[in-house]
């Protein structure tokens, strides 16, 4: 009888084929599912208000902005955001609406993120920004701006109970590959008052996210920044951006430099202090102490990617530098206060000492001659 | 208990190893492929004028492994046609189709007719701007047929417009007249092969089992193989959702209605209806015209009609060439 070990050979030629067609396929699907946009799932609760939005095209944006979304996604729908916490603000809870259903308001509470993103919201109310507003009507109060602040409040909110979080995550998508984008810091640290973002993108770090920045995969957690088998070279990013270092593992704390600012404790190492209060306070050896901490945080960054020598070697440049600066400053408060005293800058006259140490930099440009204010 | 079905013991001619014999049984596969994964599909596609793009878009952005298994129904139904038309080329350039063979080639010229309308009403239903202008212009060509044009239209499009009765249509026509009717004829098809034998008749037999069913697993691994690939290389996209109001610059249909697209851009409408009708007669009656020509003009007569044929044959081609090309 015939063995039929031919057939039986292309039959198995052609399995292996099929079976390395099979990996194909199982190849593209996971390729198609890293750039699938997730399916949203609407509760019977978001129902009404998804079918009224939808059939009358009111806030547009917003539906498709949250069917991309990760609530989106995880069901998280327009009743659970738009009904506010009991605990939230009175300007929320008094708020007019326009919706059929009177319970609904437009602004939503930080206190309704915290019930799902509790160790986030805690970090934001350690962190500097959770300050934004009260700095801004202190800044009102000490120095006695005359100016509408309203124009102030659109970084400052920040620190508000309906604006903090969709500060930085864009309302609805509530992204965090966004969020993570240096851009979305630009919105209040870059133009004549602050050219942080502008200064990032002339150093080297910037240049490698100008360059290579729209490659990214920015949904790619900042901690996970690192070479990976699962990903493309191109793919991973390769150079720092804010969050790198203002958010290390991702704390919404931004820093936790919410006590003292870096420019203060600069002074306070000195002995130098706008403030007497300060001085009962700090001593140069605290802030010293204090400099020196975050110093060891920052190498902690650092030297991911760059050795201990490297860093040593930038971070004593750094330092000089600021050193120089700082050193013209103090030569030059006196002239600066000459300036004010004659009034030829249209500048507030209340606490001038505390304006010229703590914020000569940023009240310069914020408020002087030639801002945009 | 030894179970002995006599139909198992048979023997086979040599000649079916042959590919270029065996055309007919690829799309006897295929066509279970496309019973099989139009179920998969049927699992998520909503036949409704709202939601049917959203559907499909869907299956083929969103479910795991929708785009695959669109991918093998779409490309499996374009393999499946050209298979039909390889098979039925073959019949005529070796006269299978001769006497006693004439209602065998009925039956398969019945079963390419409605294989074109499943793959119509197939890319009908997914509602993008290709398968509305397509559906619009489908129906409107069935609504030049003389006579009855009018009365045709509406009952394809189920009122004046395209609209939610045209799509319950055209897919109860899709998923369940058409499959019936194919199942029907493939089976009218068989059984006739059975009794009036194939043309080919071969002195070395060999047997069904196992020779013939290695074969044709081979046959079904290599088509499973060739279709996943293409569908991995070229994954089903989806166009522009229907736009009533807008005109797309090109509507084209699937590359097997080029022919008959070509030909309605050459000549009047009139003529582009009815000439396509006539030759569905004469293409469905081609063995007994024949056999009739035969006697009255001679042999002649004959090598004229085949030489027809041909030229048909050349005219199918270049069409689909230049249509796929401008």
């Amino acid at each position: 009888m015939k063995n039929y070990s031919y057939e039986r050979v292309v039959t198995g030629i052609l399995a292996v084929l099929m079976l390395i067609a099979l990996i194909i396929v199982g190849g593209v699907e996971v390729q198609r599912r890293a750039g699938r946009v997730p399916e949203p799932y609407i509760s019977a609760e978001s129902l009404p208000c998804y079918e009224c939005h939808t059939e009358r095209g009111l806030s547009k944006i917003s539906v498709i902005g949250w069917k991309k979304s990760k609530h989106g996604e995880k069901g998280v729908g327009c009743n659970e955001c738009h009904l506010p916490a009991k605990e939230a603000g009175e300007e929320i809870l008094t708020e007019k609406t326009e919706c059929e259903d009177k319970k609904v308001r437009r602004s939503v509470s930080f206190h309704t993120c915290k019930r799902c993103h509790k160790k986030q919201f805690e970090e934001f109310e350690k962190g500097l920004h959770s300050s934004g507003m009260k700095n801004l009507e202190l800044a009102v109060r000490t120095i006695g701006i005359e100016k509408d602040i309203s124009s102030c409040s659109s970084c400052h909110s920040i620190g508000s109970e309906k604006n903090a979080c969709s500060s930085c995550h864009i309302p609805h998508l509530y992204s965090t590959s966004s969020a993570r984008k240096p851009e979305t810091c630009a919105r209040c640290h870059d133009g004549k008052e602050k050219a942080v973002y502008s200064y990032f993108l002339s150093s080297s770090h910037g240049t490698i996210f100008k360059v290579k920045g729209e490659t990214w995969n920015w949904e790619l957690k900042i901690e996970d920044w690192k070479p990976s088998l699962s990903l493309p070279a191109s793919l991973i990013p390769d150079s720092p951006v804010c969050g790198t270092c203002h958010m290390i593992d991702g704390s919404h704390t931004v820093g936790l430099h919410k006590e003292l600012s870096f420019k203060v404790l600069r002074m306070a190492k000195k002995g130098i202090y706008p403030l007497k209060e300060l001085e009962r306070e700090m001593t140069s050896e605290y802030a010293e102490e204090i400099l020196n901490k975050r110093k060891e945080e920052l190498k902690k960054v650092c030297i991911r990617c760059h050795t201990r020598n490297f860093f040593e070697l930038k971070i004593k440049e750094l330092e000089r530098n600021i050193d120089y600066a700082d050193t013209y400053l103090l030569n030059a408060l006196p002239s600066l206060k000459g300036i004010y005293d004659t009034e030829l800058i249209p500048f507030p006259q209340k606490n001038k000492n505390l304006l010229l140490y703590q914020h000569s930099y940023d009240f310069l440009t914020h408020f002087g001659k030639g801002s945009i204010y | 208990m030894k179970i002995n079905i006599e139909f198992l013991n048979e023997e086979l001619p040599e000649t079916l190893k042959d590919f270029f014999y065996a055309l007919g049984g690829t799309p006897f596969f295929l066509f279970f492929l496309q019973v099989f994964t139009g179920i998969f599909l049927l699992i998520y596609y909503i036949p409704s004028y709202e939601s049917a793009y959203e559907s499909v878009y869907r299956i083929t952005y969103t479910i795991p492994m929708g785009w695959w298994i669109r991918g093998l129904h779409r490309y499996g139904a374009t393999l499946f046609i050209f298979c039909l038309f390889l098979h039925m080329i073959r019949v005529f350039v070796t006269n299978a189709y001769s006497s006693p063979r004439e209602l065998t080639w009925v039956a398969g010229g019945i079963l390419l007719i409605l294989s074109l309308g499943a793959g119509f009403t197939g890319y009908s239903l997914i509602n993008d701007q290709l398968s509305y202008w397509a559906t619009k212009v489908g129906t409107e060509i069935a609504g030049s047929v003389p006579l009855i044009g009018h009365w045709l239209s509406v009952l394809i499009k189920g009122g004046e417009r395209i609209s939610q009765f045209t799509v319950s249509r055209l897919f109860t026509l899709h998923i369940f007249i058409i499959p019936l009717l194919l199942a029907v004829f493939i089976a009218a098809h068989l059984l006739l092969v059975r009794k009036y034998g194939v043309s080919f008749e071969a002195e070395r037999k060999y047997p069904l089992i196992p020779e013939h069913l290695y074969l044709e697993i081979n046959i079904f691994i290599f088509l499973l193989t060739f279709i996943t690939l293409i569908s991995a290389i070229f994954p089903p996209e989806l166009g522009e959702r229907a736009n009533p109001l807008r005109t797309p610059s090109h509507i084209k249909p699937e590359w097997y209605f080029y022919p008959l697209y070509l030909f309605l851009k050459l000549v009047p409408l009139k003529i582009g209806i009815m000439v396509p009708i006539l030759f569905i007669f004469i293409f469905l009656l081609y063995p007994f015209i024949e056999k009739s020509c035969e006697r009255l003009a001679g042999r002649g007569g004959v090598l004229l009609l085949r030489t027809a044929g041909v030229l048909l044959y050349l005219y199918f081609v270049l069409a689909i060439i230049r249509e796929s090309i401008y």
